[in-house]
C-alpha cells in the first residue's frame, strides 16, 4: 500500500512535486498509509491538477479525450457489408420513365415492409421489437439502402448489413421486386440485370478514420469552449460571469419562448401509382382546382384566420402553392406521384392528404394507392431545440460583449 | 469543525511544526485525522495566501510557522465560530 500511495504522488503537477514532493515523501514514510490515504492522495493530486489547468492543457485534454472516446466507440460499431447490383433498362426514354416509377414503388412502405418481414431475410429484428415498422422502414431507406441512376439507362442498387449473406439476399429481393413492378400492368421496359447482387468479401464500414476525425473535431470544439470558460473564470476581474450567465439564461428563455410561439407544422404524405400517365395531369388539375380545395377547406374548417381576411379564391391559391406538394416522377405512359399536405394540425394534415388521394384515385383515373396518407407523429418545423440553443449561444455572446465593454464605475470621493 | 485550513492554522498557533507533527497534533486536539493529500492541499493553499511560511531546514521534514496575517485570519474564524457555538448552546439550554 505504501508503494502505491507513494506512486500516486506522481499525479500531482510537476511544479508542485518540485516544491512539496520531498516533504510529502517524508510524511508518507512517517505514517502507515491505509486505503483511505491512497484515495486522499489521488483526490489531492487531481484537485491540484485542476487548480493548475491552463487553456492549452484543457484544449489538449479534451481533444485527446475526444479521439479516445471516438476510437472506443468506433471499435464497438458493427461491420457493414455492402452488396451491389446493377440493372439496365433498354428501349426509349418512356421505358426509363417506367423504370423510375417501378423504383419509387420498390421504395414504398408496403414494398419494403414486405421485404423486411420475409422469413429468410428477417431484417431489423431487434429494431422491430423497439420501433414502429414505419420508423424501421425510414431507417432502411435513409441509412442502409441506396438506389441511384448511374446514367440514363442504368440503375445501381446497394444494401448494407452486418452480415454479407443478408446484404446479398436483400439486394436480390429488391432487384426481384423491381423486375416484378416493372412487369406489372403491361408495357414493361426491357430490363436486364447487368451485375447480380454481389457477396461482399470484406466490410466497407465503419469508416474508423472518419469517426476518429469527428471525435477529434468534437473534442477540439469542447476544449475550446471549456478552455475559454476556464480562462474567463480565472480572470474574473475582467469578465463578469454573473452577467454572462444572466444573458445566457435570458437568451435561452427567449429562444424557448420564440420556439413555443411558432406553431408546429406536420406533413402527411401519400404515394400513388398510375398505369396511364396521360390521365394524370387532368386528375391532378381537378383535385387541386379551386372548387375541390374550397370543399376540403369548408369540410375540415381549415385556414379560418386567413378566411377572415381574404376571399376563398385567395386562400385556395395559397393552399395550392404553399401547403400542397404534388411530385410526379416521371411523366410518360406510367408514373408514380407523391402527394403531401403541410398543416399545423397533425390529424388535419392526414385527413386532407387522404381527401386529396380520394380525389386522385378512381376508376376513371387508373391511379392506385401505393402508400396511404401517413400519420405525421413529429412536426417538421420548427426545430425548437435548435432555436433554444441558438438563443443560449446568442445570450452568451451578448453577455460576453456586455461584460467586456461595460462602462467603468466612477470613482467616488 | 473540519476545515483543514483552520485546523492547520490552529495547530501552528502553538508553534512551528512539520507535516507529520501537524497530523498528530490535529488528531489529538480535534479528533480528526487529515490524510496526506488533504494536509498538503491545505498547506499549499495557506502558503499561497501568505498565512503560513516554510522555515529553512536541512531535513526533508520542513517545518512551517503561522504568519501575522494567518493569526488574524484564524482569530476571525474562531470569533465567528465562538459566536455560533455560544448561540447554539444558549438555544439548547434556555434559561
Amino acid at each position: 500500500m505504501k508503494t502505491l500511495v507513494r506512486w500516486s504522488v506522481r499525479l500531482y503537477p510537476a511544479a508542485w512535486r518540485a516544491r512539496y514532493g520531498a516533504e510529502m515523501e517524508a510524511l508518507l514514510e512517517d505514517v502507515s498509509p491505509a486505503g483511505g490515504d491512497l484515495w486522499d492522495v489521488v483526490r489531492g493530486g487531481l484537485f491540484m491538477q485542476m487548480a493548475n489547468l491552463s487553456f492549452w492543457k484543457i484544449l489538449t485534454g479534451c481533444t485527446l479525450a475526444g479521439v479516445l472516446a471516438a476510437g472506443i466507440w468506433s471499435a464497438t460499431l458493427p461491420k457493414r457489408y455492402v452488396s451491389k447490383a446493377v440493372v439496365r433498362v433498354g428501349g426509349d426514354p418512356p421505358s426509363l420513365n417506367r423504370l423510375q416509377a417501378a423504383q419509387m414503388a420498390t421504395l414504398s412502405r408496403a414494398s419494403l415492409a414486405e421485404i423486411i418481414r420475409r422469413p429468410n431475410l428477417n431484417l431489423y429484428s431487434s429494431e422491430r421489437k423497439k420501433l414502429p415498422l414505419d420508423d424501421v422502414i425510414e431507417e432502411m431507406r435513409t441509412r442502409d439502402l441506396r438506389i441511384r441512376q448511374v446514367d440514363g439507362t442504368t440503375l445501381a442498387m446497394e444494401f448494407a448489413s452486418e452480415n454479407p449473406g443478408t446484404a446479398q439476399a436483400t439486394v436480390r429481393a429488391l432487384v426481384g421486386r423491381l423486375m416484378e413492378l416493372n412487369a406489372a400492368g403491361g408495357g414493361a421496359a426491357p430490363m436486364a440485370v447487368v451485375r447480380p447482387a454481389s457477396l461482399p468479401p470484406r466490410p466497407e464500414g465503419p469508416d474508423r478514420r472518419r469517426v476518429m476525425g469527428s471525435g477529434l473535431g468534437a473534442g477540439l470544439v469542447l476544449g475550446l469552449v471549456c478552455g475559454a470558460i476556464w480562462s474567463l473564470r480565472r480572470r474574473k476581474e475582467r469578465w463578469n460571469l454573473g452577467r454572462i450567465a444572466g444573458f445566457a439564461v435570458a437568451g435561452m428563455a427567449l429562444g424557448v419562448m420564440v420556439a413555443l410561439l411558432i406553431p408546429s407544422e406536420f406533413v402527411s404524405t401519400a404515394v400513388l401509382r398510375t398505369a396511364d400517365g396521360s390521365k394524370l395531369q387532368s386528375a391532378v388539375a381537378q383535385a387541386l382546382s379551386d372548387d375541390s380545395l374550397a370543399a376540403i377547406i369548408r369540410q375540415e374548417g381549415l385556414f379560418s384566420r386567413e378566411l377572415r381576411r381574404n376571399g376563398m379564391s385567395e386562400v385556395t391559391g395559397k393552399m395550392r402553392s404553399q401547403f400542397i406538394s404534388v411530385q410526379v416522377a416521371p411523366a410518360g405512359p406510367a408514373a408514380a406521384l407523391t402527394v403531401s399536405f403541410r398543416y399545423s394540425d397533425r390529424q388535419a394534415a392526414q385527413r386532407v392528404t387522404r381527401e386529396l388521394v380520394k380525389r386522385l384515385v378512381g376508376p376513371q383515373t387508373g391511379n392506385e394507392v401505393v402508400d396511404a396518407a401517413s400519420n405525421p407523429w413529429a412536426p417538421i418545423y420548427p426545430n425548437r431545440m435548435l432555436i433554444a440553443i441558438l438563443g443560449t449561444v446568442l445570450g452568451i455572446l451578448l453577455g460576453l460583449g456586455a461584460s467586456r465593454f461595460r462602462r467603468p464605475k466612477l470613482a467616488t470621493a | 469543525m473540519s476545515d483543514p485550513t483552520v485546523l492547520v492554522l490552529a495547530s501552528l498557533a502553538e508553534g512551528e511544526k512539520h507535516g507529520y507533527a501537524m497530523m498528530e497534533d490535529i488528531q489529538r486536539f480535534a479528533g480528526v485525522r487529515l490524510g496526506p493529500g488533504t494536509l498538503y492541499g491545505a498547506i499549499t493553499r495557506l502558503e499561497e495566501r501568505g498565512w503560513i511560511r516554510a522555515l529553512e531546514s536541512g531535513d526533508r521534514r520542513r517545518p512551517y510557522a503561522i504568519t501575522g496575517a494567518g493569526k488574524q485570519y484564524l482569530e476571525e474564524q474562531l470569533t465567528t465560530l465562538d459566536q455560533v457555538v455560544k448561540t447554539a448552546m444558549r438555544r439548547l439550554r434556555p434559561a
